[in-house]
């Protein structure tokens, strides 16, 4: 017991902060990690606590690059505080060694396998958007007992499922020069439907993670290569699209979601493609109780705090009143409210007053300044 | 443990080849090492507030133990040995002074390369290695710039260690960069600077990467301008199982900017062996173990240590025999002076 106290929470708790705020300290950066795989050496980066969940946003990815990236980084923190979340850079691109990238399937299997491996070995969590669908989806097939639930986001069972026809065929001639303006080209294309300010971010990310090369490989690779088989997924499967997702309409979501067995499909509002791009609300309102539920599906239930927060919700008052009478940070009630949502499923102050006001006994709060 | 500020440095002295090395511990917990380099002074540095809150902060979490090379700071200002087979003489004897079996380390700048190289050449002496604004070789741009700051060093001392502050201290605020000056003057001699610069600027660690056996935590500004986040990256992904943290902030002195996500960092990283650490045969002891090696370095009998703690002397004895059994000491008299070194 006592050798814990100098582990570290003493220096932070000697600060009079909480658990929750050490957390907090920690998930401000990411952990990166190098594990040599066929060669080369795979970066990838551990944020978070609780069971092991992938997250692969996409194969063009420079873990630094996108962190950088407030809307990403929130998304990522947000499922952090629930999960161990693994993000990597496949070999070739980002912060991994910058070797010729392999873009085979068969290089992207043993990839995700060496990956789960390295976080155990047991069944994990898989959050999979845009180009990565398919290969997640690829995975789960062929590896039922390594994937415990399949969350898809604005993807298709297809790896080259029609963009929106003038700009895949821009992106094609664009792949042909090999021209450096691929990045710009590539970044405006997947940022469509998304706030003004992700092209010209992603242009930059897209330019650290891959060389030319690389990207005009990338762009051209799927082209004549089918899908996964989707019909063999057995881990529960949820597929997210936005509605008017202007890069890739929502039916080819709808498409993934009849191919998997019981996967079930879920409409989300907004006209973003990208997963870090538009509200991140609605997504992760549906997301977090997805990738939490239990076997049985019941929600879990509250801690004591919880419930204090939950009450006090109920009674109007604002996160930072909320903190001064249990003596927390804003910070820290921000995470409990994070927790009360992800358990309840619900994503507004509202609802969570709504369901205290039904669930809770009358108490009164007391003091506070 | 008690979670309120240390109340100061304590200073000691240890002989190295018949020389004075100054060295000071703050704080408890397992020993850390932090080797800002040889351009640093004990009680200079201790009396800048940055620098202070870092250390502080860290010697909450740790025994935070520093040191001044020779030639520099509170020890003799005779002749200084910067090359690596001197590195290693001198941490070996720190070490074996200190009575720490395989302190963790953390080293900024120019001194993470030596500890790098003292890591990878002594696998057995570093529990975990820390570095911080590492960079991986020789500047390429860095001889002509050495150089000049090394005639000036020689020459006109004043502006030299002026140059050299403003170059150090790259994304700091003019205050910074006005203290770190004034530090240059009192760290050691114009040529005992000189002749750092050049061993620092040629240190080229490269090779001993791939030799480093212990967890390493590779600490990196993002902003950095005078060392890039790349060569971080380098560094990390030729480490085995290195991990690469970058900061938000651009500041490449260690102590200047916001330090609070880089201590939760480093206490975390630092922690991860709490197992091993607590496994027979390591050094780190439990709070009650150390208050009762304290009471035996103060003279008492085991029965006063027993009533100065409240517990019985059966409980004292096997507190005892644990400590001995952690740091390898037989008799009551070489705990005393293992906690006296320690300055517990």
């Amino acid at each position: 017991m006592e050798v814990i106290a100098w582990t570290g929470a003493g220096h932070l708790r000697g600060r009079g902060l909480e658990p929750h705020d050490i957390d907090e300290e920690l998930l401000r950066e990411q952990v990166i990690g190098f594990i040599p795989h066929r060669g080369a050496r795979v970066a990838y980066a551990v944020t978070g606590t609780g069971p092991p969940l992938l997250l692969d946003v996409g194969r063009a990815h420079h873990l630094e690059a996108f962190w950088r990236h407030a809307p990403y980084r929130h998304l990522v923190r947000r499922l952090s505080r629930r999960f161990t979340v693994l993000r990597w850079d496949r070999p070739g691109f980002g912060m991994s060694d910058r070797q010729p990238a392999d873009l085979s399937w068969e290089a992207e299997d043993a990839l995700v396998e060496g990956l789960v491996r390295m976080v155990g070995g047991g069944a994990v969590a898989v959050v999979a958007a845009g180009d990565a669908g398919p290969t997640m989806v690829r995975f789960a097939a062929s590896r039922p007992d390594r994937v415990s639930r399949l969350a898809l986001f604005g993807t298709a069972a297809d790896a080259h499922a029609p963009v929106s026809g003038l700009t895949a065929a821009a992106l094609e001639l664009l792949a042909g020069t090999s021209a450096p303006a691929i990045h710009d080209a590539v970044a405006a294309a997947l940022a469509a439907g998304s706030e003004p300010d992700v092209a010209p971010w992603l242009a930059t990310a897209l330019e650290a993670s891959a060389d030319v090369a690389t990207m005009a490989g990338l762009v051209a690779w799927p082209a004549g290569h089918t899908g996964a088989p989707a019909e063999l997924v057995r881990a529960p499967t949820i597929v997210l699209h936005r509605v008017g997702d202007a890069v890739l309409p929502p039916r080819f979501g709808r498409a993934l979601a009849a191919r998997i067995p019981g996967a079930a499909f879920v409409p989300l509002p907004g006209s973003a493609h990208l997963i870090y791009a538009g509200d991140p609300e609605p997504l992760l309102a549906t997301l977090l109780p997805f990738l939490l539920q239990d076997g049985d599906g019941e929600p879990r239930p509250l801690s004591q705090r919880e419930l204090e927060v939950a009450h006090m919700v109920t009674l109007g008052l604002t996160n930072a009143e909320i903190g001064r009478h249990l003596s927390i940070r804003p910070r820290t009630v921000d995470a409990h409210l994070e927790h009360i949502r992800a358990k309840l499923g619900v994503n507004s102050r509202a609802r969570i007053a709504a369901w205290s006001a039904r669930n809770q006994p009358l108490r009164v709060v007391q003091g506070g300044s | 443990m008690s979670g309120g500020a240390p109340a100061g440095q304590r200073l000691g002295y240890f002989e190295h080849h018949g020389r004075r090395v100054a060295f000071a511990t703050v704080g408890s917990g397992p020993p850390l090492i932090c080797d800002m380099g040889p351009l640093h002074h004990l009680d200079v540095f201790w009396r800048y507030p940055p620098y202070r809150r870092l250390i502080e902060a860290l010697a909450q979490a740790f025994t935070v133990i520093r040191f001044d090379r020779p030639g520099c700071g509170l020890s003799d200002r005779a002749a200084a040995d910067f090359s690596i087979d001197g590195e290693i003489e001198l941490f070996d004897r720190l070490v074996a002074w200190l009575g720490v079996d395989r302190p963790a380390v953390l080293a900024s700048a120019s001194a993470a390369r030596v500890m790098i190289a003292v890591a990878a050449l002594l696998p057995d002496r570093v529990r975990r290695l820390a570095v911080f604004g590492a960079r991986l070789g020789p500047q390429s741009d860095g001889h002509g710039y050495r150089d000049a700051i090394e005639a000036l060093l020689r020459t006109q001392f004043e502006l030299g260690a002026d140059l050299l502050a403003r170059r150090t201290a790259e994304g700091c605020g003019p205050a910074a960069v006005q203290w770190l000056a004034s530090a240059y003057r009192q760290v050691a001699s114009g040529d005992v600077i000189a002749r750092w610069l050049r061993v620092a600027t040629d240190l080229d660690v490269t090779a001993h990467l791939r030799r480093v056996s212990c967890p390493t935590l590779v600490l990196h500004r993002r902003g950095d301008r005078l060392v890039q986040l790349q060569e971080a990256r380098d560094i990390a992904a030729q480490i085995r199982d290195a991990l690469l943290v970058p900061l938000d902030g651009r500041e490449s002195v260690l102590w200047e900017g916001d330090t609070d996500a880089l201590v939760a960092q480093l206490v975390r990283f630092m922690a991860d062996d709490v197992e091993v650490a607590a496994a027979p045969g390591a050094v780190e002891l439990t709070v009650r173990e150390r208050e009762v090696a304290v009471l035996v370095a103060d003279g008492l009998t085991n029965a006063e240590i027993g009533g100065r703690l409240g517990i019985g002397r059966r409980t004292v004895e096997s507190h005892l025999e644990r400590v001995r059994s952690k740091l390898g000491l037989r008799s009551r008299t070489d705990l005393a002076a293992w906690a006296a070194r320690m300055r517990l």
